[in-house]
């Protein structure tokens, strides 16, 4: 039997899918050749240990709950008792939750560290004082907290929760947080960052900390920002931003265009994945491109840049949205997103070292993953500068 | 110790060997867990005819088949003899390996393996091996065409070998 049509039942057999003729070839090719026989014992033992394994880490999850909800109770009743007062007061402090999390967190690594253990994070967990978050490989998160306030965290953002007047410290990464108008008599929402404190009463404003500077900006209502290092406060409105690492911190005009580098690029030929210096379309060749959108909250208009063009040629170039964005460069080519949405369509004509701008649909929103796919209606290829030239393709936004 | 005390360890060492034989003959986790459960009543049943001295595998592992043919009998979607057989003697094949110890360390290196992998494919681990998820459910959570769900777990498992051997080298040459 061909190796190929043997791994096609070996493929299909742990499906449970395989006819009853099927099983006997699988059974004969097993049978007449020591390398499927090793191979078929390799997937079986591989199948049933990850079962195995998948089913311990579910029960330890289960255990871990139930051993929560026994403490819980086992409070409960201490304080019924009276006995053990002030220890149960404060193992109660411990436990309150001071917010929830939100949203889907299938992209990257977003975990959060309670008392230096690391929990993968779930949607609808409680959040502790004193929870680090942590979002890596293209994570953003978000949680509520229990007065409302809705906070989202970008990639590679770094913060702790805390408890009393403060609401969490950034200690790295961009977050973006909605607070809703709040009573004259509550105490303000106060978050800081390692060399700020902002402080607000409802407002919806971004908060970055990043290479020794926090740079705050305010979508709207109003924000006092006060530096750290020479007690320097400024209010910042709707509209504006400041920068801390200016010596005159001086509110000015928010953003309204940006450039976004790829944070990956491929070529995919058939079965074939490259990473190339030139990213390729045409014939059975596509191109995939990644981006991560920061910088601008509501983008009206979007456009893609290809750069020094390599191969000249012509013909219509279409790109799609991904299914997806969890690929990376070792991505099987089989589990590379699919297509789901055409987002921009024209007809190019690339001539040695030109650009080509590609007007897309402005689907693009803050913090998320976008894969572009790149197909061109040509037989001959055209190439383009990839990510890791001087010139890479870019994605334009603006407000 | 008591002669069911030591068949009982013993399941419990050859847990995962006895699970993969009915695994192997049924290729439904479900289905193998249910029969596991029998295949215990029937080991503890007879464990008085086992000599302690013998492996304990190859013992345990024809027990767990005759549960399954048991089973079949009535309610196997599978009619023919000749298949039952074809599903023996693929089952026979897994439980050839008697060296358990094996199991035991590709086990602990397929932790380190599965943590390794992208995050795509954990979430496959997860809602396939862990969860139950199939078919269309598994598709769309996992980002999947429906046609490609076998094939994509049948290169995971590839996947995990290939790390789990790595690692064994690494670890006999000292650098894991």
């Amino acid at each position: 039997m061909e190796e190929i049509e043997f791994e096609k039942l070996l493929a299909a057999y742990f499906g449970n899918t395989l006819t009853d003729d099927e099983i006997i070839k699988l059974k004969e090719a097993v049978e007449g050749n020591a390398i499927y026989a090793q191979r078929f014992r390799e997937h079986v033992r591989m199948h049933s240990l990850v079962r195995e394994l998948a089913h311990e880490q579910a029960e330890q999850r289960k255990s871990i709950f139930f051993r929560k909800a026994i403490l819980a109770a086992a409070a409960v009743i201490t304080v019924a008792l009276g006995i053990g007062f002030a220890f149960s007061l404060r193992v109660q402090e411990q436990q309150t939750a001071i917010a929830v999390t939100q949203g889907s967190f299938a992209e990257g690594t977003a975990q959060i560290f309670r008392d230096g253990r690391p929990i993968d994070l779930v949607e609808g967990l409680e959040l502790l004082p004193g929870d680090r978050l942590l979002n890596k490989d293209g994570a953003s998160t978000s949680f509520e907290m229990s007065d409302g306030s809705r906070v989202e965290l970008f990639e590679e953002t770094e913060l702790v929760l805390s408890s009393g007047d403060e609401q969490f410290a950034l200690a790295r990464g961009e977050v973006s947080i909605e607070v809703p108008k709040r009573a004259p008599e509550a105490s303000p929402f106060s978050v800081s960052t390692p060399d700020s404190t902002v402080t607000v009463l409802g407002t919806i404003f971004d908060l970055e900390y990043v290479s020794g500077n926090t740079r705050l900006s305010v979508i709207e209502g109003e924000v006092v920002l006060k530096r750290a290092t020479d007690g320097e406060e400024i209010l910042v409105s709707g509209g504006q931003f400041v920068d801390t690492s200016e010596r005159d911190m001086r509110p000015q005009k928010l953003l309204r265009s940006i450039i976004i580098d790829p944070m990956l690029d491929i070529t995919r030929r058939g079965e074939d994945l490259r990473n190339m210096r030139t990213l390729r379309v045409g014939g059975s060749t596509t191109s995939y491109i990644k981006f991560q959108i920061s910088g601008i909250r509501d983008a009206k208009r979007a456009v893609l840049n290809l750069t020094g063009a390599k191969l000249p040629g012509e013909g219509e170039l279409t790109i799609q949205l991904g299914s997806d964005s969890s690929w990376t460069e070792d991505t099987d080519a089989a589990l590379l997103p699919g297509p789901i949405k055409i987002i921009g369509r024209e007809y190019i004509r690339a001539t040695d070292g030109a650009s080509i701008q590609v007007p897309l649909e402005p689907v693009f929103e803050r913090g998320k993953i976008y894969t572009l796919i790149l197909s061109l209606d040509s037989e001959k290829e055209v190439a383009f500068d990839s990510l890791v030239t001087s010139d890479p393709p870019y994605l334009e936004l603006s407000e | 110790m008591g002669e069911n005390a030591e068949i009982s360890l013993k399941i419990t060492q050859y847990r995962s060997k006895i699970m993969a034989t009915l695994v192997a003959m049924t290729q439904d986790f479900h289905e193998a867990e249910d029969l596991f459960q029998d295949t215990v009543i029937q080991i503890m049943k007879s464990a008085h005819t086992f000599d302690l001295s013998r492996d304990f595998s190859p013992w345990a592992c024809t027990i767990a088949r005759n549960v399954a043919r048991k089973h079949w009998r009535h309610n196997s979607k599978r009619k023919e003899v000749i298949v039952h057989d074809a599903l023996e003697f693929l089952s026979e094949t897994v439980t050839e390996e008697s060296d358990i110890e094996l199991w035991h360390e590709e086990k602990s290196h397929l932790r380190e393996c599965i943590a390794g992998l992208p995050t795509r494919m954990r979430t496959l681990v997860e809602l396939y091996y862990g969860q139950n998820c199939k078919g269309d459910e598994l598709a769309k959570k996992a980002s999947i065409k429906v046609g490609a769900i076998y094939t994509t777990l049948h290169r995971l498992r590839a996947r995990l070998r290939e790390c789990i051997s790595a690692r064994m080298k690494m670890e006999l040459a000292g650098t894991v």
